[in-house]
């Protein structure tokens, strides 16, 4: 269980971490203000986290470690939680298998499982952790809650994967070729799309190639969060880091929706383990190599991601670069570390701008100029609080709101919110131990800058490197501060304040990341909220038939909910099906409107004409979008095909 | 150096060349497939990147940052170098357009299995004390020591392993919960009442094709009952009448499609009536239930010309 370097209770106040925590909390009290100019949830999680956090490392950034007696749990019980949870992780498995898709219950189980884990490495004796069995425990547990989901959900999961596995993973296994990625992005990436290929020739079929050649690996890639955190602290720590990160909602978002952006994702923890390696073990020739291969993964896997992983290498040069020639660790080593750095990020600088100049973005431009013209774009519309979402504003499909929620973004959040305030400690303690200076500050550093590319430039509307994408990748850092935080806890915190962040964070984090937005897109825990990404096996069957009925080559114009367009347009062949647009008498512009249940039992969306007034109380949208007046041509149990009266054909 | 010294490296081969008919016969069983697929995939290829690249074992030190990296570690590059190596033959292949499952799977196999030869070369150079040996560091200690847990939580915990095993088998061997439903719609290609742009013009007292197609997918043989039903609506939209055309019964076999052509003789006339094609699954009764599929066109009728 040693850690490298552990803290040594030096720190006395006045140091710099002191002055940042209070700075950090008197900003975040003052920012709370936001929150009265912007309706954003994230305006009051964010602020009351760094404060929360700055607090707490305030309360224990005394001089010495407190020898308290820590809250544990008992030996017997200590002995049997692995095994408690590994039947829980089987029963979930079966769970999932007999109802056929992810229920209040599942997730009840699913956080159950979280908070056991958790429990364990927070609160059982410090002898009694055991690095092989916890692992074991939380890989077992990230495996299932994804594949069990994923093999219980007809088709995929989420919107994109229907193009990169029903067209280029497909495609490319059916024409043994690039040919399929040949007008797109990826062909000059397409690691994902032939690792998946070749998992659908070895596993029958793109799903199983995608899912258990590409989406398991990402999964078991969280292995990196255990080792870099081995790097920065103690094993119960790292522990502690790896489960934080294997139950967070963005890994489990991606370990689900299995897309190039999380191949991107488990290269760039590679590219993490291995620069920290770099920093802390003087740039062996093999950390060196293993920075390169993850980081060329990446610019040959996902665009997104090589931005990402081009920011963190930018970070942990300039803080090497800086540290080196202005720091006090200016001997022979830390020259060769930033020349090692250096060299691995102008190699995957120039190897990113020559594939982006090459790669094909909608055959008239490459990626790298249409890139640049969106982001010089983006530059000149944005502005402070410019907090407005992409697209307009559509009408909600027939889901009942209920008392609940208004605070369903409050719940979903809990488990960011502890994420960021333990981060927050772990980011102080790290700038104000003595640990290498490289290693603390490029992780807190990258933590920071990600942080700011997520939140701050959203802040001003900058949305044109898609944040969303980027928040996985932050959560890495997060995640290990965390680990390091809770340690400082631990050694410094009294005994009540070290129990009741130990119980918060077992008990609030788990159970709160399985449930949100972006963990359950295959069946939403808040389903009146937020819209189901993922469809029955009537809803698929309708989009395979569709063609049949409506020839998408004839030309004529079908309109459908968002997301459920995403399947026609991408899996179906209507590459020119639009959300539909919903007027007083039913849909308009539309000659084939697609309805389907779900449209009034849940969020999912149409559009409304410019202007529109029709009030809110309409009535079942799938009604709306299938009026009496239209002739059905298809049916099934759940969904209609819908074809305009030859009177509103002229709309059209 | 004992052959005990390289029982990973010849475990790793021997799955390596299984793999190798287990997916390229036919007739094997998936679970098999899987077996040998799933870690070809993610797992050996990596893990004789990474036996070639440290023939060391971890470092003895209390020092994680120094020496050869450690078990976790190695596990972790396995998975991603598994992902890198597949890549790596895989896209020459596509690339030139021979991406197949066995020229792929010779790529894979031979490239890994290269790795594992180089792996056991220069264990060879190394001293025995330090030679990566993982199944030897795992053999010989009790288990609870190897999981460092107490003797009831290693048995617990192989106990409870056991269950999560069975769960996944009996999860992968029966079918997962059915989702099951019917079509019914009108073929583009199709002619008659249904078909055709416009409002279709039937003429009464004859003969006029009605065309439709019906497809089971509830995952077992299933009976249909059809309606065929011609309804005058007021202004409101309301029924006040209606006039049976056809009805039949038909079987219809799991995944079996039918296409029907029946020829309908309506009396009622009129410039808008409604032409609805009424599906009743199993023991569902005209008449008294509501239809399960329905099928509606809007039909001019006219009278028959003398």
């Amino acid at each position: 269980m040693n850690a490298p370097n552990l803290p040594t209770g030096r720190r006395r106040l006045g140091d710099l971490d002191v002055t940042l925590a209070r700075i950090a909390l008197v900003v975040s009290v003052l920012s709370l203000g936001l929150r009265l100019v912007a309706s954003e949830v994230l305006l009051l999680v964010i602020p009351l986290a760094t404060a929360t956090g700055s607090a707490v490392y305030l309360a224990t950034a005394n001089e010495r470690p407190v020898h308290a007696v820590r809250p544990t749990l008992s030996g017997r019980v200590a002995d049997l939680l692995p095994a408690l949870v590994v039947v829980g992780v089987a029963g979930l498995v079966i769970l999932v298998h007999v109802v056929g898709r992810r229920t209040p219950a599942v997730y009840l189980l699913t956080g159950a499982i979280g908070v056991a884990i958790l429990g364990q490495i927070l609160l059982v004796d410090e002898d009694r952790v055991a690095v092989g069995p916890v692992l074991f425990q939380v890989l077992a547990a990230a495996v299932a809650i994804r594949l069990s989901a994923l093999y219980a959900t007809p088709g995929y999961v989420g919107m994109d994967i229907w193009t990169h596995a029903t067209v280029f993973v497909d495609g490319i296994a059916r024409e043994g070729s690039l040919a399929p990625l040949a007008e797109s992005k990826y062909l000059l990436a397409p690691v994902y799309h032939v690792v998946g290929a070749v998992g659908a020739l070895v596993l029958g079929g793109p799903r199983n190639g995608i899912y258990l050649a590409v989406g398991l690996a990402v999964t078991l890639s969280g292995l990196f969060v255990y080792a870099t955190g081995r790097l920065l602290l103690p094993a119960r720590w790292a522990l502690l880091a790896t489960a934080l990160y294997a139950f967070s909602d963005q890994f489990v978002r991606w370990g689900m929706h299995v897309i190039p952006t999380s191949l991107g994702l488990a290269f760039f923890l590679a590219a993490v383990y291995a620069a920290t390696r770099l920093l802390a073990a003087d740039a062996e020739r093999w950390a060196v190599a293993l920075l390169a291969v993850a980081s060329l993964g990446t610019v040959f896997t996902h665009q997104v991601s090589t931005a990402v992983v081009l920011v963190f290498l930018a970070v942990a040069t300039a803080v090497t670069t800086v540290l080196a020639v202005f720091g006090t660790d200016v001997g022979r080593n830390a020259a060769r570390k930033a020349v090692a750095l250096a060299g691995v990020s102008v190699l995957t600088l120039v190897t990113t701008v020559v594939s982006w100049a090459n790669a094909p973005f909608g055959g008239e431009s490459t990626f790298l100029w249409r890139e640049l013209s969106v982001v010089g774009a983006a530059l000149t519309d944005s502005g402070l609080l410019n907090l407005a979402g992409e697209g307009g504003d559509p009408t909600a499909g027939g889901a009942a709101t209920t008392p609940f929620t208004p605070l369903v973004p409050y719940v979903e959040l809990v488990g960011f919110g502890l994420l960021l305030a333990a981060a927050v400690v772990g980011g102080l303690l790290l700038l104000g131990r003595d640990l290498p200076p490289d290693v603390a500050l490029t992780h807190v550093a990258t933590a920071g800058v990600l942080f700011v590319a997520v939140f701050g430039l959203s802040l001003f509307g900058m949305r044109a490197l898609l944040p969303g994408r980027w928040l996985a990748f932050l959560y890495v850092p997060l995640a290990l501060l965390a680990g390091a935080g809770l340690h400082q806890v631990s050694r410094h915190g009294s005994r009540r304040l070290a129990l009741a962040a130990f119980l918060v964070l077992a008990l609030g984090y788990p159970t709160t990341m399985v449930v949100a937005e972006k963990a359950t897109l295959d069946s939403p825990a808040f389903g009146t909220e937020h819209k189901r990404f993922a469809y029955t096996e009537a809803e698929l069957g309708a989009a395979r038939t569709a063609p049949a009925v409506a020839p998408a080559e004839d030309g004529a114009a079908l309109g459908t909910d968002h997301p459920y367009v995403g399947v026609f347009r991408r899996f179906a062949g209507y590459e020119g099906a639009t959300v539909l647009v919903i007027g007083a008498d039913g849909p308009t512009g539309a000659e084939v409107a697609v309805a389907r249940d779900y449209q009034s039992t849940g969020p999912a969306t149409v559009d409304r004409p410019e202007g529109f007034d029709g009030g809110t109380d309409e009535g079942p949208l799938a009604a709306a979008v299938c009026p009496v007046s239209w002739s059905v041509a298809y049916a099934n149990d759940e969904v209609l095909l819908c074809t305009a009266p030859p009177d509103a054909e002229g709309e059209a | 150096m004992t052959a005990g010294r390289r029982a990973d490296l010849a475990l790793a081969a021997v799955a390596l060349v299984g793999a190798v008919p287990a997916l390229l016969l036919p007739g094997v069983p998936w679970p098999i497939e899987w077996v040998f697929g799933v870690p070809l995939l993610v797992a050996l290829p990596g893990y004789a990147v990474v036996a070639a690249l440290f023939p060391e074992r971890p470092g003895s030190t209390s020092r994680v940052d120094r020496g050869p990296p450690g078990w976790v570690v190695r596990a972790a590059l396995s998975v991603v170098l598994s992902t890198v190596v597949v890549a790596t033959v895989g896209i020459p292949l596509a690339a030139v357009g021979a991406l197949a499952l066995a020229p792929a799977l010779v790529g894979v196999v031979g490239v890994s299995l290269a790795c594992l030869w180089v792996a056991a070369v220069r264990r060879r150079t190394v001293a025995p004390e330090r030679r990566a040996d993982p199944l030897s560091a795992a053999s010989g200690a009790p288990v609870h020591d190897l999981l460092g847990t107490s003797k009831l939580g290693a048995v617990g915990l192989v106990g409870a392993t056991l269950v999560l095993a069975v769960a996944l088998s009996v999860a992968g061997a029966t079918p997962g919960v059915d989702d099951p439903y019917s079509e019914v719609y009108v073929p583009a290609d199709a002619d008659g009442a249904l078909a055709g742009e416009g409002t279709p013009t039937l003429v009464a007292g004859a003969d006029n094709e009605v065309t439709f197609a019906l497809s089971n997918h509830e995952g077992r043989s299933a009976e249909y009952e059809v309606v065929l039903r011609l309804e005058r609506l007021d202004a409101d939209g309301e029924v006040v009448a209606r006039e049976r055309l056809d009805r039949f019964e038909t079987t219809l076999a799991d995944g079996e499609t039918e296409t029907y052509e029946r020829a309908v003789a309506p009396e009622t006339t009129g410039d808008r009536l409604r032409l609805r094609v009424l599906v009743y699954e199993g023991d569902a009764e005209p008449g008294v239930d509501p239809p399960d599929l329905t099928l509606r066109q809007f039909v001019a009728v006219t009278e028959a010309s003398a």
